[in-house]
């Protein structure tokens, strides 16, 4: 876990979550705030798994997500899995929609992304290709996965797995994160459309 | 004109970084400042800036871990209990 040097006390709640967990957990307190592709990469510099999985601190994986994902990577030998996230409210009432639905083209993020971040990685590719990008905030607020996706897609020596079974729950994202993400779109597009295509 | 001045400013940023938190310093309101000094931190931040714990079971070993979920946090404290447990359930073995 990356504690991105949180004002609230999310770092009381992962202590006393972890306590008595069953599998190994480390806690990366930060004292100062880097933003999510920071935290993201330093979590990717720490892993000592094979694999990778993202999760945001408001959604939730399923029970059988991880080795549904893993089974079909490790099977492919793919660089990436992912598999459909139902869209809840901040309850986890069903909204009805999903999110990471099908399996997208490269130039389909040309001009929107298409994918979440939610999804499992081959830790050496996140290596190799220095992880998320952090100059994306020089262009705007949020939109990491979208850079993150393009380069994977772009990138011919990448597989990228689809598996169609709802693997997770996404919450949809507060008004004001939703905003920012699209006050910035038209800057980070022309960013990854310089970078990419 | 305002653009202009941004992308300029975007460039300095990008190859003298620590600008970013001299420019919110400035001008704490402003939201590309905000977003500029939070590249300027993410650049300077290494293991001086980590404070890192484990839990008990993680001195047992951690040789065969398969897959690491990265849970990144920022003031979630409200749904990060949740996100925990999700990986806590989890089917698979040689988890981290």
């Amino acid at each position: 876990m990356v504690e991105d040097n949180s004002s609230d006390n999310s770092g009381e709640v992962i202590q006393k979550r972890i306590a008595g967990a069953d599998i190994p957990c480390t806690v990366l307190n930060l004292d100062t705030n880097g933003g999510l592709s920071n935290a993201r990469n330093l979590g990717v510099q720490y892993a000592k798994g094979d694999y990778i999985f993202v999760l945001d601190a408001d959604n939730i994986i399923k029970p059988d997500g991880l080795s549904f994902l893993f089974q079909v990577a490790q099977k492919n030998h793919a660089t990436a899995a992912f598999g459909k996230l139902q869209v809840v409210d901040h309850q986890l009432k069903d909204l009805g929609q999903y999110k990471s639905a099908r399996m997208p083209s490269f130039h389909e993020f040309k001009h929107k992304n298409q994918l979440d971040a939610m999804a499992l990685y081959k830790a050496e590719y996140l290596r190799e290709t220095n992880g998320f990008d952090v100059e994306m905030l020089l262009h705007g607020w949020g939109n990491e996965d979208w850079e993150m996706w393009t380069k994977i897609f772009r990138d011919s020596k990448t597989s990228v797995k689809f598996i169609d079974e709802v693997i997770g729950l996404y919450r949809a994202k507060p008004g004001s994160m939703v905003a920012d993400a699209i006050r910035s779109h038209s800057n980070n597009a022309a960013y990854i459309q310089r970078k990419y295509f | 004109m305002k653009s202009l001045i941004y992308i300029i400013l975007r460039l300095f940023v990008k190859s003298l970084p620590p600008l970013g938190e001299f420019l919110l310093r400035l001008k704490p309101g402003n939201d590309h400042f905000k977003r500029y000094a939070q590249f300027s931190r993410a650049q300077r931040i290494d293991e001086r800036n980590i404070l890192f714990s484990h839990n008990d079971i993680y001195s047992e070993g951690t040789e065969s871990i398969d897959i690491t979920v990265i849970i990144s946090s920022f003031n979630y404290a409200e749904y990060i209990g949740e996100a925990i447990d999700s990986v806590l359930k989890q089917e698979c073995d040689n988890l981290e």
